[in-house]
């Protein structure tokens, strides 16, 4: 049988099933029905705690599609933290060895094995062509993240770009990132996850960094939540960056944009960290930028389902293709993000509702004029 | 009736197909409940949960059940906290999430159209574009549907001056339990056209028939709106307060109490509110200027029945953040104890203080906390009985408090429900309020419409 820890408990406890969170779970927004809720989750977690129910596969399907994207928390009237119930759970079936599921259980080998999510070893610098020109040590180290790295190497070349415009003193790992575990710790992994994450701080101190840079708002969490204590270490996000290079006058956005921009909110960098108006400052500093909220936006911001992605491919393409279609409904030309998951997920359906996606940094290396055009 | 079961979804299957139905047990299960707290174990589940997308799939479906003498739930966001959405006696559970349009707002005939799965705070967003509100509109907004508020006679924070959901019905399209469909009342803005078939349906809990096309009447919204708050040292005073307000011809569009515990959950959203015994919130809309005289004679009642300091709204903003938390009290109440039975009974303003009075004295009596808010304007509060299931003896002790309130309120010549309904959870209480002869002519209209008891059965005492 499952049991929780009693804080959770209490959390369990709390939800009175009042079902406001019906008009805000994303996986309950795409599905319409109950089980794909937080309502119905808890109560099947509460019926899997006091045996009414057994592990099933359909059951183990509502727990692990859950994106952990705290919408949920946030709007909860007894204040329910329902992706601590989930998480928590997660833990549990992993101690158990039911859980995760098998997609998991592959990421999970491809980031032991290979340092990355992807399951490509990648190095920076042979996919970032500024990243060569690096300093071997500096006091900042720019962390690209998985997804960066093997996919959107073009967001952290015009990082990069943008920084070393700025004078800027940082470094990067030059033979391959380690991932920061972040997806481990969600599937309820998190043993391995803070292994990983123990892993990079030790690469970190040897290298003598003192602040870290991240362009992934899961890898800012990550390193945010662990820097060990007693040491003065600092992790930043790149949107933090840019604001502080913005304010300072060491870099400046030139080129005009001409555009409706709407800002999304990744849920790691919103709602797990609470910040809502730095990029939204970085928005707005681009010449002919109209920036424009959507109808759910900051704390309401939809989430883009890039952490179920694997198994729920059709979920996540639901759940993106809601909010491409609510940036659209809003008028925006562009919707900009500052999370590189969101911004594959959000770029493999915006075609199909004729908003362009970009990221933060493209947004602002165009407007230095570092990059000719935003990517399609 | 087992048997028939598979038989049953492979019909149902040929009208909505196998992508709109389940059958698996981990779905069922999370449709055997509602937001009600009833102590039925085990959980009865419904044997087959169906998302329609048309009155058409609807009425097969319900004529197939008709013959197969199977029930029918019907289900909007199941925020009731009575239980009526539950399918105490499992057959087919109608989830009306993906029906889900707005169909039409008609602002010179100052009407819409609507499927009833829409969520009220939708239509509200939708209405308000247009310059229009539809004034009933309960605390459960943003997640319960305008089918469900129908089906309940809903009615929220401004029925005060605008009255419940009965008064802004037009006309419905329901399917019948014998699977014909129907259209009540008129489009036009009023009709004495035959029996008033329109307001039987409204509150009918889906025991009558089904609704698939709801037309309502539409407010202009208010040039001005604005919220006064009066605070006390305890909640006679303030009752007191409202009871003059509704004296005076003031005309509120809203006018609320809150008690301390349920300030003091208001004050979890980060409303800044002081440690005090009562609270009235009094909403007034129109023309600026004479809201604004309002608003004098609010703070000059107020202040002669007691307030120790009065407050008006600084934005609309401000307003909104106060009533989304006002909106979530009863939730809110499970952060303070974990389970929350809800009651929405009302009186005579007149007999508010009594109530109150009365409130206090029996949480004393049962040692159980009793937290009091509610749209007192119209006499409706909302006692709610606060306590923890895991203390088997306070569970007891909560269950009397609901008898015994209920007693109360009836002694002072009031109603067991004011906007919630009856559902399951006050089905026993139903003879208390009406007469041996009351129940048989409700009894006489839902055997004449549902011979084969498949609506909802178990609802209503019917």
């Amino acid at each position: 049988m499952i049991s929780f820890s009693k804080e959770v408990e209490e959390e369990i406890i709390k939800c009175c099933r009042c079902g406001f969170c019906r008009s805000y779970c994303p996986t309950f927004e795409y599905k319409g029905r109950e089980s794909w809720g937080t309502r119905g989750r808890i109560f099947l977690i509460k019926a899997l705690r006091d045996g009414k129910l057994s592990i099933s596969p359909e059951l183990l399907d509502r727990i692990y599609s859950c994106t952990l994207c705290k919408s949920c928390d946030e709007t909860c009237p007894p204040l329910v933290k329902g992706s601590e119930i989930v998480r928590d759970l997660r833990t549990s079936l992993a101690e158990a060895g039911i859980g995760p599921l098998d997609g998991h259980r592959e990421m999970a080998k491809a980031i032991l094995t290979s340092g990355n999510v992807l399951g490509k070893k990648v190095r920076l610098i042979d996919v970032a062509p500024s990243a060569k020109n690096l300093p071997d040590t500096a006091p900042t180290l720019l962390f690209a993240g998985c997804v960066i790295s093997s996919s959107y190497p073009n967001i952290a070349e015009a990082f990069i770009q943008i920084l070393a415009k700025a004078g800027y003193d940082f470094t990067a790992i030059k033979d391959g990132e380690n991932c920061c575990g972040k997806f481990l710790d969600l599937v309820g992994l998190g043993q391995q996850s803070t292994q990983l994450l123990r892993d990079n701080w030790e690469v970190f101190d040897k290298m003598n960094v003192r602040n870290v840079l991240t362009i992934c708002p899961f890898c800012y969490g990550a390193f945010l939540h662990s820097a060990p204590k007693g040491k003065p270490f600092s992790v930043q996000h790149s949107t933090q960056i840019l604001l502080d290079l913005m304010r300072a006058g060491k870099i400046s956005f030139n080129r005009k944009l001409d555009a409706s921009v709407s800002y999304f909110d990744s849920c790691h960098l919103g709602r797990y960290e609470k910040m809502y108006e730095v990029p939204r400052a970085v928005v707005k500093g681009i010449p002919g930028v109209r920036l424009v909220e959507t109808d759910r936006s900051k704390q309401l911001s939809r989430c883009c389902g890039g952490t179920i992605r694997v198994p729920y491919f059709d979920i996540r393409t639901g759940m993106s293709e809601a909010i491409v279609k609510s940036a659209r409904d809003s008028g925006a030309d562009f919707l900009v993000t500052a999370c590189p998951t969101c911004y594959h997920n959000l770029k493999v359906v915006a075609p199909d509702h004729d908003v362009r996606v970009c990221s933060i940094e493209e947004l602002a290396g165009y407007s230095m004029g570092l990059i000719k055009e935003i990517p399609e | 009736m087992e048997r028939q079961i598979p038989d049953l979804v492979k019909e149902i299957e040929g009208i909505v197909g196998a992508d709109s139905l389940s059958t698996d047990s981990t779905e069922r299960f999370c449709y055997s409940r509602d937001f009600s707290f009833i102590d039925v174990e085990p959980e009865v589940m419904p044997d087959v949960i169906v998302w329609p997308t048309s009155s058409q799939q609807v009425s097969q479906i319900v004529r197939l059940a008709n013959q197969f003498r199977v029930p029918v739930v019907p289900r909007g966001a199941g925020t009731g906290e009575h239980g009526g959405a539950m399918p105490i006696r499992g057959g087919i559970l109608l989830d009306f999430t993906k029906m889900n349009k707005i169909l039409e707002i008609d602002e010179a005939n100052m009407t819409c159209l609507v499927e009833p799965g829409v969520v009220v705070d939708d239509l509200g967003r939708a209405l308000a574009k247009r310059g229009f509100f539809l004034p009933p509109s309960p605390a459960s907004s943003e997640a319960c549907t305008v089918g469900g508020n129908v089906a309940n006679n809903s009615a929220g924070y401004r029925t005060v001056k605008y009255g419940s959901y009965r008064n802004w019905v037009l006309a419905l399209e329901v399917v019948l339990p014998n699977g014909e469909i129907i259209w009540t009342g008129s489009k036009t803005r009023k009709t004495s056209s035959g029996y008033d078939l329109t307001r039987l349906f409204v509150g009918s809990e889906g025991t009558l028939g089904i609704f698939t096309g709801i037309r309502l009447r539409i407010h202009p919204l208010p040039e001005c709106r604005k919220v006064f708050l009066a605070f006390y040292n305890n909640v006679d005073d303030a009752s007191e307060t409202i009871v003059k307000i509704m004296a005076s011809k003031i005309f509120p569009s809203s006018a609320e109490i809150m008690d301390k515990t349920s300030i003091e959950a208001v004050a979890r959203y980060g409303i800044k509110l002081p440690k005090i015994g009562g609270m009235v919130v009094v909403e007034l809309d129109g023309s600026e200027k004479e809201v604004v005289e309002r608003l004098e004679l609010v703070r000059k009642v107020a202040l002669e029945c007691g307030a120790i300091e009065t407050r008006v709204g600084a934005s609309a903003q401000e307003d909104e953040e106060l009533w989304r938390a006002r909106r979530s009290v009863t939730p809110a109440f499970a952060s303070i104890e974990p389970n929350v039975i809800d009651e929405d009974i009302a009186v005579p303003v007149t007999n508010l203080p009594e109530l109150f009075r009365r409130i206090e004295r029996l949480s004393k009596e049962l040692d159980i906390e009793i937290a009091t808010y509610g749209h007192a304007g119209d006499g409706n509060l909302h006692p709610d009985i606060l306590f923890d299931q895991r203390d088997p003896d306070e569970v007891k002790r909560a269950i009397m408090a609901v008898g015994k309130l209920r007693e109360i309120t009836i002694e002072l010549g009031g109603t067991l429900t004011a906007e919630h309904g009856i559902g399951l959870r006050r089905a026993q209480a139903m003879t208390m309020e009406h007469t041996d002869e009351e129940m048989n002519v409700m009894r006489s209209i839902k055997r004449a419409l549902d011979p084969n008891d498949i609506m909802n059965p178990g609802k209503m005492y019917l």
